[in-house]
């Protein structure tokens, strides 16, 4: 299946810092929310069906590396 | 004499959306399943490879969906460039479009603005991974 890569005309700034469901081809947003547990609960039985995924802000640019782990002890 | 084995690339297209300045910013991302043994729910996400993560890290948001129970999981804290807590947790990974599932463990981040990022344990080890930013394609190839 070939899928959509450009998100320029789909992703809008509402979605920014939510949880985006994308259609499997990843051509549209079908909803989004706050939280992943709230985007799936809304979709429900239709849920595994989707792509998701978490919308950066648009008007930032980000680093995320390096990104490395140190294990706590209590 | 060196053998080389033939390698079965899949080719991705980077991702694109709109960044600062309403400039476009290319992102390589993937489709990957996440599960956890034992539930039926499978998550289906778009994960960014990212070749200066050290672990595959993703939102815990991912492990409540998957029903982990976080109290349970090793504390750990993520750093770089500020800091993130997190739980380590066993998921399974598999990357549909090569058929491979990976069980391994992955850091589950409190707040990560991405959903997930696929690092170099355990990821960069089981592919031969290829970026070629100039056409905005990246591939894998399973090792």
């Amino acid at each position: 299946m070939k899928v959509n890569a450009d998100f320029t005309r789909i992703i809008k700034k509402i979605h920014e810092e939510k949880w985006v469901a994308l259609s499997e081809d990843h051509s549209k947003v079908i909803d989004f929310a706050p939280t992943l547990m709230e985007l799936r609960d809304r979709l429900g039985d239709d849920k595994n069906r989707y792509v998701y995924m978490k919308v950066l802000r648009s008007d930032m640019e980000y680093c995320f590396s390096p990104l490395t782990c140190e294990v706590i002890n209590d | 004499m060196r053998s080389h084995k033939r390698l079965n690339w899949k080719a991705y297209d980077y991702h694109v959306q709109v960044g600062a300045g309403n400039s476009w910013l290319y992102r390589p991302l993937m489709h990957i399943d996440i599960s956890n043994r034992g539930t039926p729910d499978k998550i289906k996400i778009l994960a960014m490879v990212d070749s200066g993560t050290d672990s595959t890290v993703l939102d815990a948001d991912i492990a409540r969906s998957l029903r982990i129970d976080l109290s349970r999981c090793q504390r750990v804290r993520l750093g770089g460039i500020g800091s993130l807590d997190g739980y380590l947790s066993n998921v399974q990974l598999l990357v549909p479009d090569m058929k491979i599932a990976i069980d391994m463990p992955v850091m589950f981040a409190e707040n990560l603005p991405i959903q997930g990022l696929l690092g170099q344990k355990h990821f960069f080890q089981r592919f031969k991974i290829r970026f070629e930013k100039d056409k905005n394609k990246f591939y894998l190839a399973a090792v």
